[in-house]
């Protein structure tokens, strides 16, 4: 008896086998672990899925926002869960579809005990459309102050983001001052613009191997 | 691959006329106008409206040259070292005529000599235009043409990495090989330990660092970049080309000198004081220690040194004056030094940021992503391989288990008897590869057809196009729950026609989001979409 048959989809295959193994640990039954859409639906299609782990980013092509939808419209009462290094969906991309309902959004780096991944999936697996209150919203950023920290990102000046936004200039410089201080930046010293940037590596969990 | 630190000077040739330049400068020559006058018996009215006259002068030439330039070009125009010196000399020299007439037109009586106060006016516009638009060229109104011409130079040092031979894979290659031959035959515990210890230091030390100069571009451009660290480098490194800064020093000096000793000896003084600067830069530079402040120091004495020295030579041989205010006040000049250092480091810091800003982001060129995905490589699939075999090595280590170290083992020896640079070449792939994968990728979710002739598939622009694919499949999917998308590439005499038929039921919302937004930037004749019935067309020209 398992707790559940849990599809992994994740495009890096170290994290893959090393969720592979800690989930079998913890007593699943992981029916299968692919990085692409096709695999993940033949997969659900022939051995059965109750839960998806899927990654956010899975490079070109689909999302694992994209792939839990085609799970989802396979079968309406399959648990899903993104586990993923963005801190926030939008961060990676705003013009993502928002998450299917029900599903949970994991921050790797705030995983510290594999139980609590257990407890997540089993949460899922038995109340798969059960809306939980997410606890994304906790930077304090709306859509489109997350778009104009990406395009900071980017090194787009003001005036490129006006542009790209269809805003005026008056307007970007507005949403920069305040993500600086959603993000608690204003005080900081140097170059703004960079720390914009870091903090949207960091949220985005792009920030490189220390050296 | 080299790493070497790029002559932030090479910024100069960025330096723009701004609003923000030609304010600063009105300021700078007002008060230098109000200092040169005020020491006369002349009434205030008479300096102020000198002074005014003058600044105003000069200001009005500067915004002259400014208007010109966005005339004729259309835009703010980058001005070249040479140009930039050309003008800023011509408005010193105008402001310094202007200040002349002045002097003389109301009786002030300040200046002695013609020849001094205009050149005086010229040394001093160049410089302080100098300072000025290096402080400002740091700004991030500039750092466009820094991000192109950084971009491509980084590109340019990554293509050239030839992988199998990069000493860093040999090193990582040779010692996982030198610790599994050594290990082969006898497979104790502790030897296993240490074999998954120096697959460890690998990383460590050899992938780790790779990885990261490369997501970053180079070793100084890490985010830990410190003002400290660049202004020592700037001040004790010779990051700052000591032949410019001799220069200024050497035009500085035979001004002062002319005015002190006459012209022979005046310009024999500029260059004994250029020489002894230049001789005491260099044994700064080999015996000061490489700190700020001692920097600061080395530079401030040298330089008083250096004009010191050859008016105590000449005052001993009987040609010079006494130590006159006017040579001590020349002794400020020191100070303009040390700021041009430290705002040519403050440049290397922007420089710098802008780096971090540029790497860390999702930059739009293909040859960057590249470089991301050679870093994500060897920080994701071959350093992420090398701990999982360290951790099945510590695993047989403990567990004593033959089978499990021999399967190790095996993982080891297939890691270094493989070649690097193919698995690099995954990475580099050809557009229409990209394209199959793109394919493979949304199998399951979309089906994807391309058709794209044979002729097409070396056309600079294909990437741009691959892009745009991509975004146009993501959109139908998401936004319109297209089941299919068939995609034909052909060429027209107003560029590269991407033609995308799919059942997608909706172009999406009415307010373009970025990646339409994205569509309508590479194409700027527009994108056409229709609904017909249940087929859904975008058709889309490359130029």
């Amino acid at each position: 008896m398992t707790l559940g048959k849990v599809l992994i989809v994740e495009d890096e295959k170290f994290t893959r086998m090393l969720v592979s193994t800690t989930l079998s640990a913890l007593g699943f039954e992981v029916v299968g672990s692919c990085s692409d859409a096709s695999t993940a639906l033949q997969i659900q299609r022939n051995l059965g899925v109750e839960i998806a782990l899927l990654d956010l980013d899975l490079g070109i092509g689909p999302s694992g926002i994209d792939i839990a939808y085609a799970l989802r419209r396979n079968n309406p009462n399959i648990g899903i869960v993104f586990l993923s290094s963005f801190s926030d969906p939008r961060i990676r991309n705003s013009d993502e579809r928002s998450l299917p309902t029900g599903s949970r959004f994991v921050v790797k780096g705030q995983l510290g005990d594999p139980d609590q991944l257990r407890s997540i999936l089993l949460h899922t697996r038995h109340h798969p459309l059960k809306v939980v209150p997410a606890k994304i919203s906790d930077l304090g950023l709306t859509d489109r102050q997350i778009d104009v920290l990406r395009l900071v990102a980017g090194g787009l000046a003001n005036a490129d983001i006006a542009h790209a936004l269809n805003v005026t200039e008056k307007a970007v410089e507005r949403l920069v001052q305040r993500i600086s201080e959603a993000l608690e930046l204003s005080s900081v010293g140097g170059n703004r613009r960079v720390h914009l940037a870091r903090a949207y590596a960091e949220l985005a969990g792009k920030v490189p191997p220390s050296p | 691959m080299t790493f070497s630190q790029p002559w932030p000077l090479a910024n100069v040739d960025a330096l723009r006329y701004s609003a923000g330049v030609i304010g600063i400068y009105a300021l700078v020559s007002g008060l230098g106008g109000i200092l040169a006058l005020a020491s006369t018996n002349a009434p205030l009215w008479a300096t102020a409206l000198a002074v005014l006259t003058a600044t105003v002068l000069a200001v009005s030439l500067l915004g002259l040259f400014t208007w010109i330039s966005s005339w004729r070009f259309g835009a703010h125009r980058t001005i070249s070292l040479g140009t930039f010196v050309v003008v800023a000399g011509i408005v010193g020299a105008v402001r310094g005529l202007a200040l002349l007439t002045m002097d003389r037109y109301l009786e002030i009586n300040a200046t002695e000599e013609a020849f001094t106060q205009v050149t005086n006016s010229v040394f001093s516009a160049v410089i302080w235009l100098t300072l000025i638009g290096l402080v400002f060229a740091s700004k991030n109104k500039y750092r466009k043409r820094y991000q192109s011409i950084l971009l491509q130079g980084a590109i340019d040092e990554s293509s050239a990495i030839v992988w199998d031979d990069h000493p860093n894979v040999i090193a990582v290659k040779t010692n996982v090989a030198h610790a599994r031959n050594a290990s082969s035959e006898k497979l104790a515990a502790a030897e296993l330990s240490d074999i998954a210890r120096a697959i460890r230091d690998e990383i460590e030390h050899n992938i780790r660092p790779l990885s990261h100069r490369l997501w970053f571009g180079n070793e100084e451009e890490v985010p830990r970049a410190r003002w400290s660290a660049l202004v020592r480098d700037a001040l004790t490194a010779f990051t700052v080309p000591v032949g410019l800064v001799s220069l200024i020093w050497l035009a500085g000096t035979i001004l002062g000198g002319i005015r002190t000793f006459g012209v022979p000896l005046g310009i024999a003084a500029g260059m004994l004081s250029t020489l002894t600067l230049a001789l005491l830069l260099l044994s700064v530079r080999r015996f000061i220690p490489r700190t700020l402040w001692w920097g600061l120091f080395a530079i401030a004495t040298t330089s008083i040194i250096s004009i010191l020295l050859p008016h105590l030579l000449l005052t001993a041989a009987g040609y010079g004056q006494e130590l006159s205010t006017s040579l001590l006040l020349t002794a400020i000049l020191p100070l303009a030094l040390a700021a041009l250092l430290i705002a040519t480091a403050s440049i290397s810091l922007a420089e710098s940021d802008r780096r971090t800003v540029l790497t860390i982001a999702q930059d739009r060129s293909q040859s960057t992503l590249d470089r991301r995905r050679e870093s994500s490589f060897l920080h994701n699939t071959l350093q992420s391989e090398l701990t999982g075999i360290a951790l099945q090595l510590e695993q047989a280590a403990k567990s004593g288990t033959r089978e499990e170290t021999q399967a190790a083992l095996e993982r080891v020896d297939a890691l270094v008897s493989r070649s690097i640079s193919e698995d690099f070449s995954e990475f580099h792939q050809h557009p229409m590869q990209r394209l199959h994968r793109l394919s493979a990728a949304w199998k399951g979710l979309c089906r994807l057809t391309v058709w794209c002739s044979e002729d097409l598939h070396d056309d600079p622009r294909l990437p741009a196009a691959v892009h745009v694919i991509e975004e146009i499949v993501a959109n139908a999917v998401r936004h319109g729950g297209a089941s299919y998308v068939d995609v034909q590439i052909g060429l027209t005499s107003d560029g590269l026609r991407i033609s995308c038929v799919s059942d997608s039921q909706s172009p999406g919302s009415d307010i373009p989001g970025i990646g339409q937004r994205f569509l309508h930037e590479l194409s700027p004749t527009g994108v056409q979409s229709h609904q017909v019935g249940d087929v859904f067309q975008t058709t889309l020209t490359i130029e």
